[in-house]
């Protein structure tokens, strides 16, 4: 019997304090098989989340530190000469894990950012002239740290759209500080392992692909993504450009493993403008004026969610 | 000649009502992302004296660490002046507290209502924008205040002449302040077009109004139509007059609809579900889901 997603967000929660988002954000993008930003303060439990979903389902875990003199053999891997047989050996980089953590991906140049991507992307890499495929399931989880903006290459748009959702990671409230505390000071938690297996996120998906999307609710999607191609109002000067296609397919995507995880085979209303923000505040192309007239980006794109009237 | 303090009065009044009016657009567009764990109105004294300075305070603890608080509106405060304004903002690990204390003086004995302050924000914990209402340390959404010690000063009228001096003047300020009103009116609605406020701020306020249950009479109807007409579009419009029944407004989601007073029953909140599932389902749980819908009606009706 194959376990349910909400026993993998259960175990979550009890290896990690707070942050639902994230927890939540992590088993949606397991299920719709996307790839997950999380930007937020150093310090905030991103990599033990991620090391706690590969543990929970018994994957293999790797994580990388962006640094500017990092080089994209340094992610994908290389091919050595082995002076031993006298032929040239390939040695697999960290990308080959289930759940892979790009820690601070925005402190890497362009060239290496392209080469994850890409990865993510195509789910392949190829190294020489050797094309390895990458494991299924295979996670993306990159952070960015918005706080020590100098020396960092921002990401262009079009990579940031490879990325299924994007949460905000936030400081913990004082009840989960102090949670915090008393769990993490008395002994070190160690993250449940088996809680599922890499079988049962093949068979979510599948699952999750099966779920019902009806008309309206499709029109309601496309309607939310052109509603940030052509804003109107006091938001028009803040935004250069809309969302892109595959945001319509993210918002899609995530709307049924929310009804995956909440064990229905019909995506309502309620899924598509709660997972609607996710999917769109890294796809959005916002102009100097928001950072200039100090303008909140989440407030922009909450309105446009709440522009299209649900069916 | 006017009251000393009417005069102020008003010039404080309308001053924050242009102050309201100004704030009210940019909180649609400028909503700060907030952890609001209390906001709180009282007075350093519930019986002011007439004529003596006392203080209301407000109070606003956030979870998150911000450099200042935007969009907290003041209430108009009827007969009080203001004679003073002081903020403090202070961050530490636990948050943010703000603090404003108004300088007051009322001019007149009586009892007093203030309403609530109210300040726009995305309230972090569900991502939604609300409007949060300042309480009293009672809980109350008014600060009740009761002036007393003395009576009200007397108005100095010298014949005819005076009182008449006195309406012109009257007039011509009350003239020259909707001339203001309409001019800040202007330069704001030109400077800063109305951004379309998210329908999920309407949320805590809508929770305030008087919850209607939907008229039996209503379902019956629309459980007559639904056997009728057991299709999408039957159930489609059942949900559409279940939906108004309860004075749901267009685009509002089940989560919205089950937000409502008027849903907090648990058999028509069985119904709103049930509703939802036959609209959007897929065709196969169709029938069943219709039945499901015909049964909770049913039951509610029962």
């Amino acid at each position: 019997m194959n376990a349910h997603p909400r026993a993998l967000i259960e175990a979550l929660e009890r290896t990690i304090v707070g942050q639902r988002d994230v927890v939540r954000a992590l088993v949606l993008a397991a299920i719709a098989d996307g790839h997950l930003l999380l930007e937020g303060p150093p310090g905030l439990a991103k990599t033990l989340a991620c090391r706690a979903l590969a543990a929970a389902l018994d994957g293999e875990f790797k994580r990388v530190q962006f640094t500017p003199d990092l080089l994209p053999s340094d992610i994908v891997g290389t091919r050595v000469f082995d002076q031993r047989d006298g032929a040239f050996a390939t040695v697999l980089g960290p990308v080959f894990a289930n759940v892979v953590l790009a820690d601070e991906i925005n402190r890497a140049p362009a060239k290496v950012q392209s080469a994850l991507l890409e990865a993510m992307q195509e789910r392949q890499v190829t190294i020489g002239p050797q094309t390895h495929a990458l494991p299924d399931p295979f996670l993306v989880m990159a952070t960015m740290n918005p706080l020590d903006a100098d020396g960092t290459y921002a990401l262009p748009l079009a990579q940031m759209d490879r990325f299924l959702l994007k949460v905000a990671v936030d400081y913990p409230s004082r009840e989960e500080e102090a949670e915090i505390l008393q769990r993490f000071a008395i002994r070190d938690t160690q993250p449940l392992r088996g809680v599922a297996t890499l079988d049962d996120v093949r068979t979510w998906r599948a699952a999750a692909r099966a779920i019902h999307l009806d008309e309206q609710l499709k029109r309601y999607v496309v309607d939310i993504v052109l509603a940030t191609r052509h804003a109107k109002g006091d938001a028009r000067p803040y935004v250069d450009r809309g969302a892109s296609p595959r945001a319509t397919l993210a918002i899609v995507n995530l709307a049924r493993a929310r009804a995956l995880l909440d064990d229905r085979d019909f995506v309502l209303p309620d899924d598509v403008r709660a997972v609607a923000p996710d999917a769109l505040r890294h796809r959005i192309g916002f102009s100097y004026r928001l950072q200039t007239d100090r303008v909140d980006p989440e407030s922009i794109v909450c309105a446009f969610v709440a522009s299209v009237p649900a069916p | 000649m006017l009251p000393r303090g009417s005069a102020r009065s008003l010039l404080a009044g309308a001053a924050i009502a242009l102050l309201s009016l100004a704030a009210a657009p940019a909180a649609a567009e400028q909503l700060a992302r907030l952890n609001v764990s209390s906001f709180t109105m009282q007075a350093d004294t519930a019986q002011p004296r007439l004529e003596v300075p006392f203080h209301i305070i407000y109070s606003i603890h956030v979870a998150q660490r911000v450099v200042a608080l935007q969009n907290m509106i003041l209430p108009p405060f009827g007969p009080l002046e203001i004679q003073g304004d002081e903020q403090h903002i202070t961050s530490g690990t636990d948050g943010t507290d703000y603090r404003e204390s108004l300088t007051v003086v009322s001019h007149q004995t009586g009892h007093i209502s203030i309403p609530a302050a109210w300040m726009d924000a995305i309230d972090a914990r569900d991502g939604k924008p609300k409007k949060f209402l300042a309480t009293t340390p009672a809980g109350k959404d008014t600060l009740e205040l009761d002036v007393s010690g003395g009576s009200l000063e007397p108005i100095s009228i010298d014949g005819g002449a005076a009182l008449v001096r006195m309406v012109l003047r009257t007039l011509s300020f009350v003239g020259g302040l909707c001339v203001i009103a309409l001019l800040a009116v202007f330069v704001v609605a030109r400077r800063r077009p109305h951004v379309e406020r998210p329908p999920q701020a309407q949320g805590p306020v809508e929770v305030l109004s008087e919850p209607h249950p939907p008229p039996e009479l209503t379902l019956i109807s629309i459980l007559a139509n639904l056997r009728s007409e057991p299709t999408r579009a039957g159930s489609l419009a059942a949900r559409a007059r279940v939906w108004d029944s309860i004075g749901a407004p267009d685009g509002a989601t089940l989560d919205d609809v089950l937000e409502r007073p008027a849903a907090q029953e648990p058999r028509l909140r069985a119904v709103l579900r049930a509703a939802e599932r036959a609209a959007f389902t897929h065709d196969a749980d169709l029938s069943t889901a219709i039945a499901t819908l015909i049964a909770a009606l049913e039951a509610y009706v029962a």
